[in-house]
């Protein structure tokens, strides 16, 4: 490599060198950490929306970092960074815990920038190692069971992944996905099909889902929202912008048929998810069966031809979907590591009495996760309903709302029990803690910084979709 | 002007917000809220008659909101929406006033959600743009699940819940069109912002059942059915009401009800006159059935609050029929039963409380003889019954009277089946009062139950005077809407 190379490659060894260093430091306590950490989380902000970098970061021809890019791995770093501000020190497996959300990230930032099929499998493989290896330091009773389900759904399923990105090769002559010319249009829209097939197993889409819930409950509390975040966000994003750009190289009469498949399976996920969720006690299962919804409603963005921005449509729409989700699941985190850790609705009981703050902000995150108005979760959902109707699916489009309206019946428990509950209940965490759940400024600064960031998605969605 | 609107607009929101920052304890905060309530009735007034002109929408501000899909906030009135403003406005003093001694330790929560649901009320009324009438429509929902689960009776939970739900799927069908209609929008228009006037220019295809002009208009009429509520998707209502507490259940049978017939007026009779015209018996037959399966079920009923609910439903039918007549004198008879309604049912619920309040029970049996210790309750409570049943004199009647003979015009079936309703109304009406008020005292506790403070007549007055005001001089309110419906009719 000449120095002009390395020159050219000195932002993002800045960037993943800062990265690093606030994730690794974490575990190590010293009075001012959070301070520094706070500097941190702004310079990695400042930095990236800083760059300015067109056209693209070239490093090799396999891995384009472009600015857009650039600003999606920022604010998945800035997450994972509070996700640990705030977790990270309730575990006892702190470095652990640090370590492998480093690597994910790593995993992650390769799997954005990849532009062709063996770098964006071994960072897909990154990530899912460290998920098995999540799922494998918890404590609780299933999860080495949950873990060895995971890890063998997971391998098979890369396996699969192996064999469509081969039929891709041979029917395109490369493992290039940014620029390719389609030689045999039969073995691709197999190989595109069998690679959707693994996006759905990924992202926890019916009926590929059944690992999701088992490792949702199971994994550790501090690790649960850098898991969601990553698995959703992350390898979400990068499956469907790829499978997007290849379903609309297809043959428009054999597109026909995939489109077909992804709408019968988007379909299937919103109301199997929301349907199952209705069933659930659980905090954590009722995270998973919500995801598997949201995993259909985003699916059938796959169907929209490449025009007018869809792409980052769908970026909006994880992004804010992630961060009312990953607002949950922190408060939640809260109270379980507060209380007697029973993953129940009980624990939640008449909370909102003893305390109004929190409680607010969770019926904030998950009045957004339900769509409400005036909460980034309807705007999300508004852009991309818009949008099928706009490229004429009305009958998928309705169905699917009309499933969100059974998704609402799990939502509104947690307003049930936080609200409607006279008698704060033995497994209350309330009555283990008999005070306030968000204690320090940093706490209540991070919980506050995503409440606005739902609001702002909710009122003005426009300033994050340019 | 600009201030007005922007008062009218704000002052719910900022009142409501004050619940949680002062540091007051429930004495004042009672009297902080009465003072709301009167600035922000004043401040309506005074919006409502500096309008020049009531016969068309009078846009009065509109607030551009780049960062949200380059939309627009429209803030427009006309006399439609004119007269649910200031009923709005009006039922707030009445719920305050009326539950006075209503006692809760989460006084707080209460009044917050209170204030916070006639805010989204009345945002809801000012908006010209489709969009953001749904996003208030949207918004009533918690405050409204809230007032009920967390002030309701023992099966609150239930209720709430079922009434959440019910609202939800219907709003999620409104959302399915207006997402369909805001694709179509911004493919003509390259923009999402929605009114009637962008609707009716799109001119949806209609050419049947499956046809989109057809099923957007289904979307909608579902959605609004249910807020209103159309018979069959009433269930909600009757648990909503007994369930809710006085305050709730106002609010709900004064405006929240009719801000379903509000969003048929706007958004769903000028806008798709083909579906509307092909539906119209269809409506019609539902409307007539409400006003006679409300009424037949309130004769059944033993709980005072389910017999002002279901008298809630056959009323409501009332208005459904006469808006689908398409008829002029209907459509103006319905605009009046809405208020009349509002107001009578109103007081119907204020006077429902000041029972339960002193016996803790709406059983009917427990009842008896009340007049002999409480006969000035006994005359304000009877005349919100005459102006309920629609006894000429009371608004009730003026309502009731146009919406038949309008209805009887365009289709004579329809015209005398609603009239069934006007015979059935003061036999469930009537019976109630007379086994509540009238007879001997049966029941020993009721021999000590004292009459009305001057705190608790006063709702009844203020009720009592407009219900015969607007049943002696009916132009007052029909002057303000007929221009406007002139438009609307065939």
């Amino acid at each position: 490599m000449t120095l002009e190379k390395y020159t050219f490659l000195q932002p993002i060894l800045v960037y993943l060198g800062l990265l690093c260093f606030s994730i690794l430091s974490l575990p190590f306590k010293n009075r001012g950490k959070d301070f520094a950490h706070f500097v941190l989380i702004i310079a990695v902000l400042l930095f990236s929306f800083l760059l300015n970098q067109e056209p693209s970061y070239k490093m090799t021809e396999f891995f384009i970092l472009n600015d857009y890019k650039i600003k999606f791995i920022s604010v998945l770093s800035f997450f994972t960074i509070i996700i640990f501000l705030l977790n990270g020190r309730a575990e006892k497996k702190d470095v652990q815990n640090s370590l492998l959300a480093a690597f994910m990230l790593l995993g992650s930032i390769f799997l954005v920038g990849a532009t062709e099929f063996t770098t964006f499998f071994v960072a897909l493989e990154v990530i899912s190692l460290m998920n098995y290896a999540q799922v494998t330091l918890s404590n609780s009773e299933n999860a080495k069971e949950s873990a060895i389900k995971y890890f063998i759904q997971g391998s098979i399923f890369s396996a699969f992944m192996l064999l469509g990105i081969s039929f891709f090769m041979g029917s395109t002559g490369g493992f290039n996905f940014s620029e390719f010319k389609v030689l045999n249009q039969g073995l691709y829209i197999v190989s595109v099909a069998i690679l959707f097939l693994v996006a759905c197993f990924k992202m926890g889409a019916f009926p590929f889902h059944a690992w999701m819930p088992d490792v949702y409950s199971n994994v550790d509390r501090g690790n649960l929202a850098s898991n969601f975040l990553i698995t959703k966000l992350v390898v979400g994003y990068s499956f469907l912008s790829v499978i997007i750009r290849l379903i609309n190289f297809a043959d428009p009469k054999l597109q026909e048929f995939l489109v077909y498949g992804i709408l019968v399976i988007s379909v299937l996920s919103a109301f199997y998810g929301n349907m199952i969720g209705l069933a659930q006690n659980q905090f954590k299962r009722i995270i998973a069966y919500s995801s598997l919804a949201h995993a259909g409603y985003m699916l059938m963005t796959l169907c929209l031809t490449m025009e007018e921005g869809y792409e980052k449509q769908l970026m909006f729409y994880l992004v804010f979907y992630s961060i009312s989700a990953t607002g949950t699941i922190l408060l939640i985190n809260k109270i379980l590591q507060k209380g007697p850790n029973i993953d129940f609705y009980d624990s939640l009981k008449g909370f909102f009495y003893r305390d109004g703050f929190s409680s607010s902000l969770l019926c904030l995150f998950v009045l957004s996760l339900a769509g409400m108005p005036l909460t980034s979760g309807f705007t999300t959902k508004y852009l991309l309903f818009t949008n099928y109707f706009r490229e004429g699916f009305n009958l998928e489009a309705t169905a699917v709302l009309i499933s969100t309206v059974i998704g609402l019946g799990f939502y509104i428990k947690f307003l049930i029990v936080l609200f409607m509950e006279e008698n704060i209940s033995e497994n209350s965490a309330t009555n283990s803690t008999g005070g306030l759940l968000l204690v320090d400024l940093k706490d209540k600064l991070i919980h506050l910084l995503l409440a606005l960031l739902v609001l702002l998605g909710g009122i003005a969605p426009s300033l994050f979709l340019r | 002007m600009d201030n007005i609107v922007f008062l009218q607009f704000i002052i719910p929101l900022v009142w409501a917000i004050g619940f949680f920052v002062f540091p007051w304890n429930k004495n004042k905060f009672k009297v902080y809220a009465l003072v709301g309530s009167f600035i922000f009735f004043l401040n309506s007034l005074r919006l409502v008659y500096s309008i020049p002109a009531y016969e068309h929408i009078n846009i009065l501000i509109q607030i551009p909101f780049p960062h949200f899909f380059g939309m627009t906030y429209t803030i427009g009135l006309d006399g439609l929406s004119s007269l649910l403003v200031i009923l709005n406005a009006l039922l707030l003093i009445i719920v305050i006033l009326a539950t006075w001694d209503f006692e809760t330790p989460k006084y707080k929560l209460y009044f917050f959600s209170i204030y916070t649901l006639i805010w989204a009320v009345n945002g809801s009324l000012l908006s010209i743009n489709l969009f953001s009438f749904y996003i208030f429509w949207e918004a009533m929902l918690v405050p409204l699940f809230i007032l009920v689960g967390v002030f309701g009776g023992k099966n609150r939970k239930y209720a709430s819940y079922k009434f959440f739900l019910y609202t939800a799927a219907g709003s999620i069908l409104m959302l399915a069109s207006m997402v369909y209609l805001s694709a179509l929008a911004f493919k003509a228009n390259g923009s999402y912002d929605l009114t009637a006037d962008i609707i009716k220019s799109l001119h949806l295809p209609y050419g049947g059942f499956l046809s989109p002009q057809s099923l957007v208009f289904w979307g909608f009429c579902v959605a609004f059915f249910i807020k209103v509520p159309v018979f069959p998707f009433h269930s909600w209502l009757p648990d909503a009401h007994v369930e809710a507490p006085t305050a709730g259940s106002i609010i709900l049978a004064g405006v929240l009800l009719k801000l379903g017939i509000y969003g048929l007026l706007r958004f769903v009779i000028p806008v798709f006159p083909e579906a509307v015209l092909a539906n119209q018996d269809i409506v019609m037959f539902l409307g007539v059935s409400g006003i006679i399966y409300g009424a037949i079920t309130a004769l059944a009923q033993t709980d005072i609050k389910k017999i002002v609910a279901y008298s809630s439903i056959s009323h409501m039918g009332y208005i459904v029929v006469g808006i689908f007549s398409l008829n002029e004198q209907a459509l103006a008879g319905a605009v009046f039963q809405m208020v009349a309604h509002g107001l009578t049912t109103g007081g119907l619920f204020v006077a429902v409380n000041c029972l339960y309040s002193r016996r803790h029970t709406k059983e009917v049996s427990e009842y008896g003889g009340i007049a002999k210790v409480m006969p000035l309750f006994a005359v304000v409570f009877f005349i919100m019954i005459l102006g309920s049943m629609a006894v000429p004199l009371t608004n009730g009647f003026v309502g009731e009277f146009l919406i038949i003979l309008g209805v009887y015009k365009t289709s004579k079936i329809f015209g005398a089946l609603s009239a069934v309703g006007v015979i059935l109304g003061p036999l469930y009406l009537l019976t109630m009062f007379q086994n509540v008020m009238l007879g001997e005292i049966k029941n020993k506790e009721n021999e000590s139950l004292k009459d009305l403070n001057w705190v608790e007549l006063t709702p009844f007055i203020i009720l009592a005077v407009i219900i015969i005001f607007h049943g002696v001089y009916p132009n007052s309110v029909l002057l303000m809407v007929q221009n406007m419906l002139k438009g609307l009719a065939l």
